[in-house]
C-alpha cells in the first residue's frame, strides 16, 4: 500500500526513509526531479532564481508537484534558457529538460496514464542516450576501442586525477601533463609550438583500454535490454543500469547525470519491477556519498 | 487512452528526435563538436570545446601581433569553438577587431629567448573614458584561427593542427 508524501506531520529520518520508499511513484519522481534541479540544475541566473522560487512554492504547497502548470513553468524557463544559449550546455541538462517536459505531459494526462507516460518516456530516454552515446563513440573519427580516447582524457582531465592516483599513477606527472597541454594552447603567444610530449605509463594505457570497452559494453547492454520491454529483459536491464550508475560516477564526477539516470531508472522500474525502485533511491544516496569531498584529502598537483 | 493522452505520450520523444536530428546535421555540416548540441555524444572524441582553441593575431603596422583574449569574450568564443562556421568566425573576428585594445606589460620583443618570440597584446573591453589615448592600440585587421587537438597514443605526443581561419582587413 502506498503512503502519500503530502502528509505534513513532522517525521523522524527513519520514518521519512520509510515513507520515501513506500510512497507513490507519482509523488517521488517530481520530488527527486526538483532535487536535481536544485542541486545539479542550470547555472544561468534567472533559471537559478526561478528554480529557487518554484522549490519554495512546492515546499509550501506540495500538491504543486503534481500540477501540470508547475512543470510547464519549469519546462518553459529551462527550455528558453537552453534554446537561447545551447552551445555550452551539457547533455544531462538537455536530459533534465526532457524530464520536466515529461512531467508536464504526464500530469496533463488522465490519471490512469500518468505513470505510464513517465515510465514509457524514461525508458525511451535511457535507450536513446545510451544508444547515441555508443553511436558517437564508434562514429567519431578518433580511435576509441583501442583506448586512445580515454588515455587522452585520463592524462588531460583534472577530474580523473584522484581516481588514477588511487591506482598508483603519479599525480605530479599528471599535473605536468595538464600544464603542458594548457601551455600548448597558449604557446602561440610567445613561440611556434604545435605538439608536446606527455607522460602516459603502461598502467594508464591499460586502464584506458579497459574503460573504453567497459563503457561501450555496458551502454549497449542497457540500451538493448530495455528495448525488449519484457519482465526478464527489464530485470537484467535494471541490474546493468544500477551497475553503470554505481561504477561510472566514482571516477567521473558528473553527479547530475547520475541523479537523473537514477530517477529515470526508478520510473522504468515501475513497469515490471517496482521493488527495484528502492535500489535507485539507494543509488542517489551512493551518489551523495561520492560527492563528499574525498578528493581533497589527496595532495595538490 | 484518449487522443490527448497519446499526444502527451509522444510529445517529449518528438522533441528529443528533433534535437538529435539537428545535432547530427550540425556535426556533419557545421563542424559542431559531438559533445555539444544535446546528441548524447559525451566522452566520444578527443575533439571537444576544451581541446579546440584559438590563435588570434592583430595586424598592427604590417606586423601580426598575437592576442590574448580575456574573459568577457567567453560566450562568443565558446559558441565558435563548439561550432566553428565561417559565420561564427567572422562574428568573433569583428567583435575582436572592434574591441578596445590595450597595450599590456607583455607587449615587447624578447630577443634574448630562443624561439621566435613575438610581442603580446591583451584584449579587454574597457570603457573608452577609462582609456588614455596612449594606451589605445589601432589595428588594421584581425586573423582568427581555430585549432584542434589530436593524440598519438603510440608516441605519447599531443599534436595541434589548424582547422579553419578567418582574416579581416580594414579598408
Amino acid at each position: 500500500m502506498s503512503i502519500p508524501l503530502t502528509n505534513n506531520n513532522p517525521v523522524s529520518l527513519k520514518a521519512f526513509i520509510h515513507r520515501l520508499t513506500t510512497a507513490h511513484p507519482l509523488d517521488i519522481i517530481p520530488i527527486l526531479t526538483l532535487f536535481i534541479l536544485l542541486f545539479h540544475g542550470y547555472s544561468i541566473w534567472y533559471v537559478k532564481f526561478f528554480t529557487m522560487v518554484l522549490a519554495i512554492a512546492a515546499l509550501l504547497y506540495r500538491e504543486l508537484l503534481r500540477s501540470p502548470i508547475y512543470w510547464f513553468v519549469f519546462s518553459f524557463i529551462i527550455g528558453f534558457s537552453i534554446f537561447s544559449h545551447w552551445h555550452p550546455i551539457d547533455n544531462h541538462k538537455f536530459l533534465l529538460l526532457y524530464v520536466t517536459i515529461t512531467l508536464f505531459c504526464a500530469y496533463s494526462a488522465s490519471s490512469g496514464w500518468q505513470l505510464k507516460i513517465i515510465s514509457g518516456n524514461a525508458r525511451l530516454f535511457i535507450i536513446v542516450l545510451m544508444g547515441m552515446s555508443v553511436f558517437w563513440k564508434l562514429y567519431s573519427s578518433d580511435p576509441y576501442l583501442d583506448g586512445t580516447f580515454f588515455e587522452y582524457i585520463y592524462l588531460s582531465d583534472q577530474r580523473f586525477v584522484a581516481f588514477l592516483a588511487s591506482f598508483g599513477v603519479d599525480m605530479q606527472l599528471l599535473g605536468k601533463n595538464q600544464q603542458a597541454l594548457f601551455n600548448l594552447q597558449q604557446a602561440y603567444l610567445n613561440q611556434d609550438v604545435i605538439s608536446t610530449q606527455v607522460y602516459s605509463p603502461p598502467l594508464l594505457k591499460i586502464m584506458a583500454w579497459l574503460t573504453g570497452w567497459w563503457v561501450v559494453i555496458i551502454e549497449v547492454a542497457i540500451a538493448v535490454l530495455f528495448m525488449f520491454r519484457t519482465a526478464l529483459m527489464d530485470k537484467y536491464g535494471h541490474w546493468a543500469l544500477l551497475l553503470f550508475i554505481a561504477t561510472t560516477y566514482i571516477p567521473a564526477p558528473v553527479y547530475g547525470f547520475g541523479w537523473t539516470l537514477s530517477v529515470l531508472g526508478y520510473a522504468v522500474s515501475q513497469t515490471y519491477w517496482a521493488s527495484y525502485g528502492r535500489w535507485y533511491l539507494a543509488c542517489i544516496l551512493l551518489l551523495i556519498i561520492y560527492q563528499l569531498p574525498w578528493r581533497m584529502v589527496l595532495p595538490e598537483l | 487512452m484518449t487522443k490527448l493522452d497519446k499526444a502527451l505520450l509522444w510529445f517529449t520523444p518528438l522533441i528529443v528526435l528533433l534535437v538529435l536530428v539537428n545535432q547530427f546535421y550540425r556535426v556533419e555540416t557545421h563542424g559542431l563538436s559531438t559533445w555539444q548540441g544535446g546528441g548524447f555524444g559525451m566522452f566520444s572524441s578527443v575533439d571537444s570545446i576544451n581541446t579546440r582553441f584559438f590563435k588570434i593575431y592583430l595586424q598592427i603596422d604590417g606586423v601580426m601581433v598575437p592576442v590574448k583574449v580575456e574573459d568577457n569574450f567567453d560566450e562568443l568564443v565558446t559558441v565558435t569553438r563548439a561550432e566553428p562556421t565561417q559565420e561564427n568566425l567572422q562574428q568573433l573576428a569583428m567583435y575582436i577587431y572592434e574591441a578596445n585594445w590595450v597595450q599590456s606589460g607583455n607587449f615587447k620583443f624578447d630577443t634574448s629567448v630562443e624561439g621566435n618570440y613575438r610581442p603580446v597584446l591583451e584584449i579587454r573591453r574597457y570603457e573608452s573614458m577609462d582609456l588614455l589615448p596612449e594606451q589605445r592600440v589601432k589595428a588594421d585587421g584581425v586573423q582568427l584561427e581555430i585549432w584542434k587537438t589530436q593524440f598519438d597514443s603510440e608516441r605519447n605526443i599531443v599534436t595541434t593542427y589548424k582547422h579553419a581561419e578567418y582574416v579581416y582587413t580594414a579598408h
